[in-house]
């Protein structure tokens, strides 16, 4: 394990060492942004419409009778700010676009298309994994503010609908208790769950070998391994912010 | 001007490669030969550094490359050595992402071209290689196999190189696209005078364009005095 753990760090230094190669070329790093970021939106607009949906049900749900209602907002709101959105959206994009990354490179490994980029000449770990991991850095936070914003609007409605919950009051419990703080404290691991996302993907499709059944084993070790390490992340961002 | 000695290499505890010693003399067509599994392609893979052998020393055009291939310091001469070698691969390797164009521009990526230069080089290599100015935008997806095996070797010949290596060009062809490939083979080494490697099964095509042949039998590589008894070799 550490000494997986150490290549997988070394392997990342080697990417990083490529940034002069991928800022020449900033096509790769656009292209990687849409598939990993325009291409994911239908999947994370669905997702964030049902978090906000199922949070403002489960808020007002624990909330006693008595309690006034524009706590759903206040409670509501700051739960998908802080924890919700930025962690679910990660696990899915680890689920989308981390598994199709380490299937793509994976495939690239098995049929020799990696050492066809290093027969001619080009570094196959900045021209393949660079752009991926940039791109996974911009794009996490960037879907999280999306489905932030999905995810308040869908929560204030279903409020509305399902709960009886005036949308003015909803709006004024957020607009009360939700903090800058809080919305840093969702946004800041952000980037970090791209690092890592985008880092393990990657890493694991360039370790693929045995043909079909060593890209299927690359795939499930990538996409636990991610989706642990932005647990552990998040624990970490969450006692360090909100302790 | 290749030159190979004492070449070993194992995998595991798996003996693939002992003691190779191997010549390939500027613009010959040197071929070769022997049974699936013989360790072919590992060769051709150590000769490009993408295998490092356990022993011995490989030089191209007077250049030691061992050194380069354990260092990682070292990885920028080995690029350039590399830049000298156009590889068509087993499977043609074509990036699955890429229209036919990009393949072939990706072997122009270090040479810094303008766009239209790089458009010209493109339809040049595909007009060599007996293809239509149409395909340039197909994917690899799009092509049967032998179309893909024509794309790789006119991404192999875009930048010019001074060796072409080819692993099994004419595995899983119809006779039609041998012959074309054969043909091609023996018009590119003769028009463009790089010397070709040609690792293959094919006794048939050895036979047609082979100017040096070996035969990679039991680890070692010989040459075999009449090519005319090639069959017996397999034995």
């Amino acid at each position: 394990m550490v000494r997986q753990l150490g290549r997988y760090v070394l392997f990342t230094m080697r990417a990083f060492g490529g940034m002069g190669y991928v800022l020449r070329r900033p096509k790769l790093v656009l292209k990687q942004v849409y598939t990993l970021g325009l291409l994911s939106l239908p999947v994370i607009s669905f997702a964030s419409i049902f978090l906000g949906m199922v949070t403002a049900l489960m808020v007002s749900y624990q909330l006693e009778a008595g309690v006034p209602k524009f706590y759903v907002g206040a409670t509501g709101g700051r739960t998908i700010l802080i924890e919700i959105a930025p962690l679910v959206i990660a696990l899915l994009v680890v689920a989308r676009v981390g598994s199709n990354i380490t299937a793509r490179i994976g495939t690239m490994k098995v049929t020799e298309q990696i050492d066809a980029l290093e027969t001619m000449g080009i570094n196959s770990v900045h021209y393949l994994a660079l752009p991926i991991i940039l791109a996974s850095i911009v794009v996490v936070p960037a879907l999280v503010i999306y489905s932030d914003l999905i995810s308040l609007v869908a929560a204030a409605v279903s409020a509305k609908v399902i709960v009886n919950v005036p949308i003015p009051q909803y709006i004024f419990g957020l607009k009360r208790y939700a903090t800058l703080n809080d919305v840093l404290g969702g946004l800041l691991k952000t980037p970090f769950f791209g690092l890592a996302m985008g880092s393990i993907s990657v890493y694991y499709g360039f370790q693929t070998e045995l043909g079909a059944e060593g890209v299927g084993k690359s795939v499930t070790a990538s996409v636990v391994t991610s989706a642990a390490l932005i647990m552990i992340l998040d624990f970490i961002v969450a006692f360090w912010m909100f302790r | 001007m290749i030159k190979v000695s004492g070449l070993s290499k194992c995998f595991s505890q798996q003996k693939v490669l002992e003691g190779i010693d191997f010549e390939a003399q500027d613009g010959r067509r040197v071929f070769i030969l022997g049974k699936s599994g013989s360790g072919k392609t590992v060769f051709l893979k150590c000769i490009l550094g993408l295998l490092v052998p356990d022993t011995g020393k490989i030089f191209i055009d007077e250049m030691d490359i061992t050194p380069l291939m354990v260092k990682p310091r070292f990885k920028r001469k080995l690029t350039r050595i590399r830049q000298k070698i156009g590889y068509v691969f087993q499977g043609s390797a074509l990036l699955d992402s890429l229209s036919v164009a990009d393949n072939i521009a990706l072997a122009l990526d270090s040479k810094n071209f303008p766009w239209e230069e790089q458009n010209r080089i493109i339809d040049e290599k595909l007009e060599m290689v007996g293809l239509e100015r149409k395909v340039r935008r197909k994917y690899p997806a799009q092509l049967s196999g032998g179309m893909k095996k024509l794309v790789a070797i006119a991404r192999a010949i875009a930048a010019e190189p001074r060796y072409i290596f080819y692993d099994e060009p004419t595995t899983g062809l119809d006779p039609a696209m041998i012959t074309r490939i054969t043909k091609l083979i023996i018009e590119l080494s003769e028009k463009l005078e790089v010397t070709s490697l040609i690792v293959t099964h094919d006794m048939g095509l050895a036979r047609r364009a082979g100017q040096d042949i070996y035969f990679l039998k039991n680890y070692t590589l010989s040459r075999p005095r009449r090519i005319t008894r090639l069959e017996e070799l397999y034995e």
